[in-house]
This record gives C-alpha cells, sequence and structure tokens, in this order.
C-alpha cells in the first residue's frame, strides 16, 4: 500500500555536485523544465497562425496574454507595464506546474514549500528594491500609519513590519498548502478505493463510491490549480502596487 | 421592425467616435485606487482560507523573529513570546485591513477612506 505522501518524495535522477554543493538534478528539477518548456512551446505553437481571426489555440493563448495584462493594469495602472513581462513568467510558469501536477505519475512542483518560498521571498525582496529604489527613506513611512497616537507609534511600528515579513510567508503557503492538501486527498481516496475493493465480496461494489468522489475532487483541482496560479499572480500585482504607488 | 429599416446599430460619426477614443484613453491611463478588493474572494470557502493562512503566518513570523533576536541578544525566550502575540496582532490586523476593503496588503493604507464604511470607500472608488 502505497502512503498518500510518498508522491512528494524527491528522487535524485542524476547527481551532479558544483563546489561541494548538492545540485542533482531531480524528479522536481524536471517537471520544473518541462513546465517552462510545455508553456513555451503551447505559446508559440498556439501563435504560430498569428491570424487576425483566432483559431481555438491562437484564442486561448491570447486570452491568457490579456487577463494577466488587464491584471496588471487594473492593479498597478500603467506604471506597472514595465512589470508585465515579469508577472506573465510566473503566472505561466505556476499554471502549468499546477497542471502538469495533476497528470497521473507526475510530479507537483508547487507542493513544495521550498519552491514556492523561494518566488515569494524573490518578489518580497524585489518590491521592497523597487519602494526604495523609488521612493528613498520616504518607504519606512509605509510602516507608520497615518493619524495614530504618538504613544502607540513604536508598537505599531513593529506590528506593521511584522505584517509586511508576513506577505512572503502567508504568499508562499497559500499556493503550497492548496496543492499538498488537494493531492494528498486525492491519493486517500484512491487508497480507499483499492482498500474497499481489497475486501471482496459485496464491498467491491462499495468502491465505487471513492472512485465517483476521485472525479469530483479531480475537477476541483483543476479549479484550485487555475486559482491559485490566479491569486498569486494578482497578490503580486498588489504588492509591486503597493510599491510603486506609496503614498 | 419595418422593412427598409437598417438592423445594423447606427454607425457613430467621427466626433462620437474620437470622443470615445479619448474616453478610452482616459481610462487607460487613470490611476488605478490604491487599494482594492479584488484580491479578497467573495467564495466563503476560499475566504476562511485566506484568512486561516494569514493567521497562521502571523503566528509563524512573529515566533521566528522572535526567536532570531532572542539567539543574537540572548534573551531566550523574552522576544519570542513577545513577538508570538505581536504577531498575532499583526495576524488579525491583516485580516481587519482585508476584510474591511482596504486589500489584502499590509503597511499603510487612506486616512480618509479609514473613516468611512466599507461600503462608502467601495463607493468611491467606484466613481473613480
Amino acid at each position: 500500500m502505497h502512503s498518500p505522501v510518498e508522491q512528494f518524495t524527491i528522487k535524485v535522477l542524476f547527481a551532479l555536485n558544483l563546489f561541494g554543493y548538492d545540485i542533482s538534478f531531480t524528479n522536481s528539477a524536471l517537471f520544473m523544465v518541462l513546465a517552462i518548456a510545455v508553456s513555451c512551446g503551447f505559446l508559440v505553437f498556439a501563435m504560430r497562425p498569428a491570424s487576425i481571426v483566432p483559431g481555438r489555440m491562437q484564442g486561448l493563448a491570447e486570452m491568457m496574454y490579456e487577463f494577466v495584462a488587464e491584471m496588471v493594469r487594473s492593479n498597478v495602472g500603467n506604471e506597472g507595464r514595465p512589470y508585465f513581462p515579469f508577472i506573465f513568467t510566473l503566472f505561466m510558469f505556476i499554471l502549468f506546474s499546477n497542471l502538469l501536477g495533476l497528470i497521473p505519475y507526475s510530479y507537483t512542483v508547487t507542493s513544495q514549500i521550498v519552491v514556492t518560498f523561494a518566488m515569494a521571498l524573490f518578489i518580497f525582496i524585489g518590491v521592497t528594491i523597487i519602494a526604495v529604489v523609488k521612493h528613498g527613506f520616504h518607504f519606512f513611512s509605509f510602516f507608520i500609519p497615518s493619524g495614530a497616537p504618538k504613544a502607540l507609534l513604536p508598537l505599531i511600528f513593529v506590528i506593521e513590519v511584522i505584517s509586511y515579513f508576513i506577505r512572503p510567508v502567508s504568499l508562499s503557503v497559500r499556493l503550497f498548502a492548496n496543492m499538498l492538501a488537494g493531492h494528498t486527498m486525492l491519493k486517500v481516496f484512491g487508497g480507499l478505493a483499492v482498500m474497499i475493493a481489497g475486501a471482496g465480496g459485496v464491498f467491491v461494489a462499495g468502491s465505487i463510491l471513492p472512485l465517483v468522489a476521485i472525479i469530483g475532487l479531480t475537477g476541483l483541482e483543476v479549479l484550485v490549480a487555475c486559482l491559485q496560479a490566479y491569486v498569486f499572480t494578482i497578490l503580486t500585482c498588489m504588492y509591486l502596487n503597493d510599491a510603486i504607488h506609496l503614498h | 421592425m419595418s422593412a427598409g429599416n437598417n438592423d445594423r446599430p447606427e454607425q457613430p460619426d467621427a466626433s462620437s467616435l474620437s470622443e470615445r477614443i479619448a474616453r478610452w484613453e482616459a481610462k487607460q491611463s487613470a490611476s488605478v485606487a490604491t487599494h482594492s478588493k479584488m484580491g479578497v474572494p467573495k467564495n466563503g470557502f476560499a475566504l476562511a482560507g485566506r484568512v486561516t493562512t494569514e493567521l497562521v503566518s502571523g503566528l509563524v513570523v512573529g515566533a521566528f523573529i522572535g526567536f532570531w533576536v532572542d539567539k543574537w541578544l540572548d534573551t531566550t525566550p523574552l522576544f519570542l513570546v513577545v513577538l508570538f502575540f505581536v504577531g498575532a496582532v499583526a495576524g488579525m490586523f491583516n485580516v481587519w485591513r482585508a476584510l474591511s476593503g482596504k486589500g489584502m496588503a499590509a503597511g499603510y493604507f487612506d486616512e480618509h477612506e479609514a473613516g468611512k464604511s466599507p461600503e462608502q470607500a467601495e463607493q468611491n472608488r467606484g466613481e473613480s
């Protein structure tokens, strides 16, 4: 019987060592490369006809592009345009990692906190640098709400700083926890179906129930995969907006 | 629909077209509201998930910073305990900020909007 969390183990595909650091190519790395290759391949293939009246695939690719472009425009405004390529790449990478992970026997990159936290930390540091470069020391007024009583300022400053540092954690935990919980649940129901069927006799018919549940859950997981990619991207936009439009 | 009447919508003349282009351009260049409610899900289940992560990460970040400050100043467990609670406050603060329409973002918020009810603030944003 397989453990429901066995799907998350990292397997070394071929070992690499660079200056004493272990940089082995793992199944996680493989699926990151696949996510990049499939998303790039999809966009290049879909845009090949480049016709004025788009076909189905071209329409899909254009919808994704416009979806992210509209998200950046309505959340960051025109100043957000230089950051559009980064945000679009981020969206496509997370979306394809999530969707590829739903294919049986594949590996979900975003179910690892290291991966999501690395992305969130990169965004957090980048956004902070943008804010400091754009606003200089004025950036620190971000932590002092106007109209707060003078006596409370030290306490409020500490609270605001911590709530600023919460950002990368909640951003990464949200994506990671959703993917981890969803995939574990799929495996638990799968294991349940096998166990009930293994009991033999009349119980075999009962294994239909978890199978039906898996169908429903898979549909839900597709929704979660798209939704979490969207949530991660829109929160990045909002953090970027805060950095650019500081008061 | 009488015969001979053109079925298609009226062709806009040049002046209304340039007017529409101007309106579109104004919309494009318009500065966005600093904090939107877009990051807050309407679905109750998704909202619960959002609020939970915010609360839990508050505790985690507070305790983590406290732990390292204690290691640095050798004051275990003073800052761990204090910052654990401050982190909890920060997490709740973030949830309040999210639900009262100031966006999920931490930090500064507009003083003028803080005095109003969320509905009023929402209306204000809709107009601008």
